[in-house]
């Protein structure tokens, strides 16, 4: 029987992703890195291209996402959590120490104040240009929660467990990141 | 400026990220940012996906991955088992390993050893069917398979060598309880009569349980094996221990003195008769008696000592109590013993060293702690710091953070 394929993904990546795992051995219960990698990359990219706000940025960071997967992938527990999660707390921590990294060059270059480069290119050149500006508007931890809870749909008690905060803190955060969004695609669109 | 308008609550949030029907205009436009960023948040490149195949493939096709695949929890989980499996191992080892328990077989004489003058021989345990004899006085000994064991332990030139030595002995005794210590001790005295000896102290305590006999009996040194194996079936002999000390030194170095002083004293008295003054025939009186004294001094000293050699001195102990419970156990028994104590001790060990640990492990799981609760509000703080803040229409630019 075929299995059914997801409707997003296109049919050469589906088979090659098929022949990688007959090639590594796929256990029935513990799946290979390439099946892994296969399934949730995307929602990686997507994490980060919300997070960092840059499409450039957040497509470098996904390579070294599972780059550092690849590394830990023996150390990887199918008991202990999804696959998803576990990838999604390596992104973050790549992107934390990416923020950390910029953080001290700009120190170091002297320039402290983070400015709206209005030329920038858009997140996704699929957002409107005013979900774009106001997603450009919160901060990296609003975005982060957005892009887990609204995007990957991760349930709340996940999505506290990766940031390390209660679920209470994870929800006021979103609420908050949600708000403004709202308020400030509406205003955009009223101006 | 207009007022925000009222917040949407968290309960109703959630319920429109489920895909709940949105009410009014405001949940309208909240479903459709929703919509939007799950439609139009974009995936990875075709780049993207061929790098990650191409790494997944670089890695699947490398020798040894099955190393990297051994995480560190899963090699504790190996390793732990073995560890304890190695550790039972060396203690049923050391268990079965036989040791030193039986003292080896030396000649009966032992070398003389001096020391201030007093020549000392210590006996030396003798093996006899693998039973141990004249064991040193600390060491405990499994009760003597026969009581002739025991005073073979003396060695057999002592009544005949002609020196004069110190003979002693130590005996231990078992008895069942206080009134078989009582006949016990009444034994003793009978038998130390019987051989020609004499009772010098005795000392005897008991109580409705338990009681503890202590003896010292001199009997003449000639019939000291035959005392000792009679002594030895009034119970069950527990410790045992004897000595000999060789005076005949000391007392030939008093013999000598002795002979001196004789031939001092007939010259005192040969030099009295021929003093002339009263002044030299007072002198010579003063010395005479001196010189007298010291030669009976030393005569009953030399005396003495020949007088105590003649007798050789037992101390008898005799207590009540059980038997031991492992004086039939075979060599498996002792093996599990000796293994159970190897891992008694090694626990003991492993717990010392956890109590010595035990502050320092939990310092360092407060400072983990504290550490990470710094770091996750950095974390925080920088991610808010993060993101571009959007200048508004007619919003000043933000200037640097300080």
């Amino acid at each position: 029987m075929t299995p059914r394929r997801p409707s997003d993904v296109e049919e050469p990546v589906n088979a090659l992703a098929q022949t990688w795992s007959r090639s590594s051995g796929a256990a029935s219960e513990t799946p290979s890195f390439a099946e892994v990698a296969e399934a949730h990359l995307d929602d990686v990219h997507r994490y980060l291209v919300l997070m960092t706000g840059n499409r450039a940025v957040a497509e470098d960071l996904t390579g070294e996402t599972f780059e550092r997967a690849l590394r830990r992938f023996g150390r990887y527990d199918a008991r202990r959590g999804s696959a998803r999660s576990w990838l999604l707390a390596l992104a973050r921590s790549a992107a934390l120490d990416h923020f950390r990294a910029e953080e001290r060059r700009r120190k170091r270059e002297e320039r402290f104040a983070f400015e709206v480069d209005e030329h920038a290119p858009p997140i996704s050149e699929g957002f409107s240009p005013e979900l774009d500006r106001a997603l450009k508007s919160l901060s990296a931890g609003e975005r982060e929660v957005v892009a887990l809870r609204v995007v990957l749909e991760l349930e709340a008690e996940s999505t506290a467990r990766l940031l390390s905060i209660s679920q209470s803190a994870c929800t006021t955060r979103l609420s908050r990141a949600l708000q403004k969004l709202e308020e400030r695609t509406s205003r955009d669109a009223v101006a | 400026m207009t007022q925000s308008p009222e917040p949407i609550s968290t309960d109703r949030l959630e319920r429109l990220l489920g895909g709940a029907t949105p009410e009014g205009e405001r949940e309208a436009r909240f479903a459709g940012v929703l919509r939007e960023l799950r439609t139009a948040t974009p995936g990875g490149s075709s780049e993207l996906h061929e790098r990650v195949r191409a790494l997944a493939h670089r890695e699947a096709t490398r020798p040894g991955l099955f190393w990297h695949r051994i995480a560190g929890r899963r090699v504790a989980l190996v390793l732990a088992p073995v560890a304890l499996f190695a550790v039972a191992a060396c203690a049923a080892v050391y268990g079965l390993v036989p040791r030193d328990s039986e003292p080896t077989a030396v000649p009966a004489s032992a070398p003389d050893r001096s020391e201030g003058g007093v020549t000392r021989r210590e006996l030396q345990p003798q093996v006899r069917s693998g039973t141990a004899t004249s064991p040193p006085l600390d060491v405990y000994q499994p009760p003597v398979r026969t009581a002739l064991d025991a005073a073979k332990g003396l060695p057999a030139e002592v009544p005949s060598s002609g020196r004069v030595r110190d003979v002693g002995a130590f005996l231990r005794l078992r008895v069942a309880n206080p009134e078989r210590l009582s006949d016990a001790t009444n034994d003793a005295m009978r038998i130390t009569r019987t051989v020609g000896g004499y009772v010098a102290y005795v000392d005897v305590d008991t109580t409705a349980k338990s009681g503890r006999a202590t003896m010292t009996l001199r009997v003449p040194v000639n019939r000291v094996e035959d005392a000792i194996v009679r002594l030895s079936d009034l119970g069950t002999i527990t410790a045992q221990h004897s000595e000999i000390v060789d005076r005949q030194v000391e007392v030939d170095r008093l013999a000598r003195r002795i002979s001196s002083l004789r031939v001092a004293v007939a010259q005192t008295r040969a030099a009295l008769l021929r003093a002339d003054t009263p002044e030299e025939r007072a002198r010579l009186q003063l010395l005479l008696e001196r010189q007298k004294a010291a030669l009976n001094r030393l005569t009953r000293q030399r005396g003495g000592i020949v007088r105590e050699a003649s007798f050789a001195r037992i101390d008898l102990s005799v207590v009540t109590g059980k038997a031991q419970k492992d004086e039939s156990v075979g060599p498996f028994g002792r093996a599990a013993r000796d293994a159970l104590h190897a891992l008694a001790v090694a626990a003991a060990g492993a717990l010392f060293v956890l109590i010595l640990l035990a502050p320092l492990l939990a310092l360092g799981a407060l400072l983990a702690l504290v550490l990470r609760s710094r770091r996750r509000r950095i974390e925080e703080r920088l991610l808010d710091r993060l993101g571009p803040s959007a200048r508004q229409a007619g919003e000043p630019a933000p200037g640097p953070l300080p």
